[in-house]
């Protein structure tokens, strides 16, 4: 039997944090579509821009797959290919820790970017400094596991707890218990993990789902008709 | 055959006085707001000069436009991919200092000040953050050549010229250049923009920027060599001049051309074929690119070009309004206008008629004969080689064919009022004959109103959705009970409540 605060915490919680993931998002889309935006400032400052920008962004995408890659593959199929936990972990831990510290560098320069130019300063609102506050909290949380655990601890294999954890939360069959096994900072990135999506929404980090890939394969000059059905 | 319709306008910069009127009515109706102070739809610049942004032209630091890589058309800026990899910074956008930093002043200070020595003086303080600041740079920073000793030797159009005819005093040349977005028939702004948000307008060509699909990744800001498209510091999206299409779809002109003092500006209708548009804008030679742009305008007045453009949906009421065209005329049948550089290859639908007034003087003075006016066309104040390198890719021939023609007018219509022969030999070796002469000062020098303009109605009142679409506008809301207002009127009229209904259009027209 399952406590009440960890069905709370392990159950309750993620649920509600993905509905308001999925519902925030569409009711952005349909509601607010002029604030849809990346909301680049780089025309009022672009030098730690580039900096901060290039940084933060292209570590976080080594991050997602780094995700992708503990979390939503099983371990099994590493197991199929012959991947020990030793070699995994060499990939997950120098992966992992380069692209963390070069994301919360970006971070840092990216939030000093915000509080040291006048002009970005001046046009910057509650949204944008929450945005990186939280994203470096989420950061570091992650950093006390790839880190700070490996180094204190020893290396852990998360894909034995949390990965089974968040593939029972999609599969609709939540497994508490494996989640509940975990270190407790590996815990706290993962409800850190789940608060991210469900503030998404309501943040400029909407523009994730914007990344013009489409693009790739659209015709250069774009006609609309403003008489026909388009 | 895909025949189009492209609205476009001519400037005649013999006339421009550089007044700044067009500007100034163009800001107050288009970008007095927040967000949008620095952006000027409508400029005008004092050349030589760099421009506003400063050095706009520079293509080599800017990399706007397209240009032609191993034979095919490719964005200055960069392939497809190769742009996804700096869509986190852009290393060819434009900062606001290129443009300036927008100013007010501390007008308060003039009447709180303490009694002192000294006027109490207005000091400029910064719209974005309302702390001094320092002016460098605007939009008519160079007016009349001002500064332009320390500016304008970096005008990458003076490049080809000798260097003792470039600014010494005594060689001192000047001209006004009014710039608005060019509208163009290969717009690289479009095809820059990975959101689909820019489009051209299937109707008439118009260039907007769909402010509800705009994702502000900035490529478009880069992309185009004009340098018109601008970024909202405020709303965090790109805004561009729209043409004035509320107007334009009710058959009036833009509000530049409208209050034009000069009498400069000309809009009407060019058709075209957008099939062959990439062909056009790929041939090999810069020099080429003018008589390819040429060759893609359609002869309204030929009857299998009436029947096919029927065929493509061009209304019947349109083809007249292009049979009227004034561009039709001036650059088509008398090419007297030329297109801004070319050699961007966007194909540019602004076109410009080069200033003579300042030299036809001078070599009247020279040499007291009119008989001299066509050898002495290359000795003239401004330089054929710098209209050339603005105009025609460097390529000075069109631009004197053109200047000869302005002048043979000037010379067959002076003739005419003084009551003396004209010299025959004169105008003929112009190019054009008595008859294209007359219509022709008709259209630069008395240019009437209903002549200058000769827009059609777009009909927008029988359109299918005129309210559902209004997200395509081009231009954002500020207010958030403006916005709320819009969202409700629009959930309404996609039930389909909105048609005829005299009180939602008065909700719409009047307060959104």
């Amino acid at each position: 039997m399952v406590a009440e605060s960890q069905l709370l915490l392990w159950v309750i919680y993620p649920y509600v944090a993905m509905t308001i993931f999925v519902v925030g998002l569409i009711w952005r889309y349909d509601r607010d579509p002029w604030g849809w935006t990346s909301k680049s400032s780089q025309i009022l400052e672009r030098r730690m821009l580039m900096w901060g920008s290039m940084m933060f962004h292209w570590a976080f995408m080594f991050i997602i797959i780094g995700h992708i890659m503990g979390i939503l593959i099983p371990v099994s199929f590493y197991n199929s290919l012959g991947v020990s936990f030793s070699s995994y972990h060499i990939i997950s831990f120098y992966g992992g820790s380069i692209a963390g510290v070069i994301a919360v560098l970006g971070l840092v320069i990216l939030l000093a970017r915000r509080l040291m130019d006048k002009r970005v300063k001046a046009t910057s609102g509650v949204d944008d400094y929450f945005t990186l506050i939280f994203l470096l909290i989420i950061m570091v949380s992650g950093m006390l596991n790839t880190l700070g655990y490996t180094l204190l601890v020893g290396p852990y294999d998360y894909r034995l707890t949390i990965g089974v954890y968040v593939r029972s939360l999609i599969l609709f069959r939540p497994d508490v218990a494996v989640i509940t096994s975990a270190p407790f900072t590996y815990q706290l990135h993962t409800l850190l993990g789940l608060l991210f999506f469900a503030v998404l929404p309501f943040t400029r980090l909407v523009h994730i789902f914007s990344f013009p890939l489409p693009y790739m394969w659209r015709k250069n000059i774009v006609y609309r008709s403003t008489s026909k059905k388009g | 055959m895909n025949i189009k319709a492209q609205i476009c306008m001519v400037m005649n910069l013999d006339k421009c006085i550089g007044c700044h009127t067009c500007s100034v009515t163009c800001k107050d109706t288009w970008t007095n707001r927040p967000g949008a102070e620095y952006m000027w739809f409508n400029d005008v610049e004092t050349k030589p000069g760099q421009g506003y942004p400063r050095g706009w032209e520079d293509q080599i630091k800017n990399k706007g436009g397209w240009e032609l890589k191993n034979g095919k058309l490719k964005l200055k800026q960069g392939g497809k991919l190769m742009r996804m990899l700096k869509i986190f910074f852009n290393p060819v956008l434009p900062t606001i200092d290129d443009y300036y930093e927008p100013w007010t002043y501390n007008y308060e200070q003039l009447t709180s000040a303490p009694q002192g020595t000294h006027q109490p003086v207005a000091k400029p303080i910064s719209s974005i953050t309302g702390i001094g600041s320092k002016l460098n740079w605007g939009p008519n920073w160079e007016d009349d050549l001002a500064g332009s000793n320390v500016s304008a030797p970096l005008d990458v159009n003076l490049m080809g010229l000798e260097e003792n005819l470039r600014l010494e005093y005594e060689d001192t040349f000047m001209f006004y250049l009014p710039r608005i977005c060019e509208h163009c028939l290969n717009p690289s702004c479009v095809a820059s923009c990975p959101s689909g948000a820019i489009y051209k307008r299937e109707e008439d060509g118009i260039v907007l920027v769909d402010q509800e699909a705009c994702r502000g990744w900035r490529f478009c800001i880069s992309g185009c060599p004009y340098k018109k498209v601008y970024f909202n510091w405020k709303t965090h999206k790109a805004e561009k001049c729209t043409f004035c299409y509320p107007r334009i779809e009710a058959g009036l002109p833009t509000i530049c051309s409208e209050t034009c003092v000069g009498r400069i500006r000309y809009i009407g209708l060019i058709l075209y074929d957008a099939d062959r548009v990439k062909q056009a804008a790929s041939v090999k030679g810069d020099r080429e690119l003018l008589s390819s742009q040429l060759s893609i305008f359609l002869n309204p007045l030929d009857e299998g070009i009436r029947k096919e453009a029927i065929r493509n949906g061009i209304p019947e009421e349109w083809i007249e309004y292009a049979r009227r065209s004034p561009i039709y005329k001036l650059i088509v049948e008398w090419k007297l206008a030329l297109p801004l550089h070319p050699e961007y290859r966007t194909l540019p639908m602004v076109w410009y008629i080069p200033p003579i007034s300042p030299i036809a003087d001078k070599v009247i003075q020279m040499t007291g004969s009119e008989a001299d006016i066509f050898p002495s066309i290359d000795k003239l104040r401004i330089p054929i080689k710098y209209l050339a390198n603005l105009l025609t890719a460097g390529d000075e021939q069109p631009v004197r064919a053109v200047l000869k023609k302005l002048a043979a007018i000037r010379i067959y219509m002076r003739a005419i009022s003084v009551g003396v022969q004209p010299e025959w030999d004169l105008i003929k070796g112009s190019g054009m004959t008595e008859q294209e002469i007359k219509e022709a000062f008709r259209l630069l020098s008395i240019a009437k109103y209903e002549e200058r303009f000769v827009i059609p109605n777009s009909h927008k009142e029988l359109a299918r959705d005129l309210y559902t679409d209004q997200g395509m506008v081009g231009l954002p809301f500020y207010e958030r009970e403006e916005y709320a207002k819009y969202l409700a009127f629009k959930g309404k009229a996609s039930k389909g409540h909105y048609p005829g209904s005299s009180a939602d259009s008065d909700a719409m027209s009047g307060k959104i």
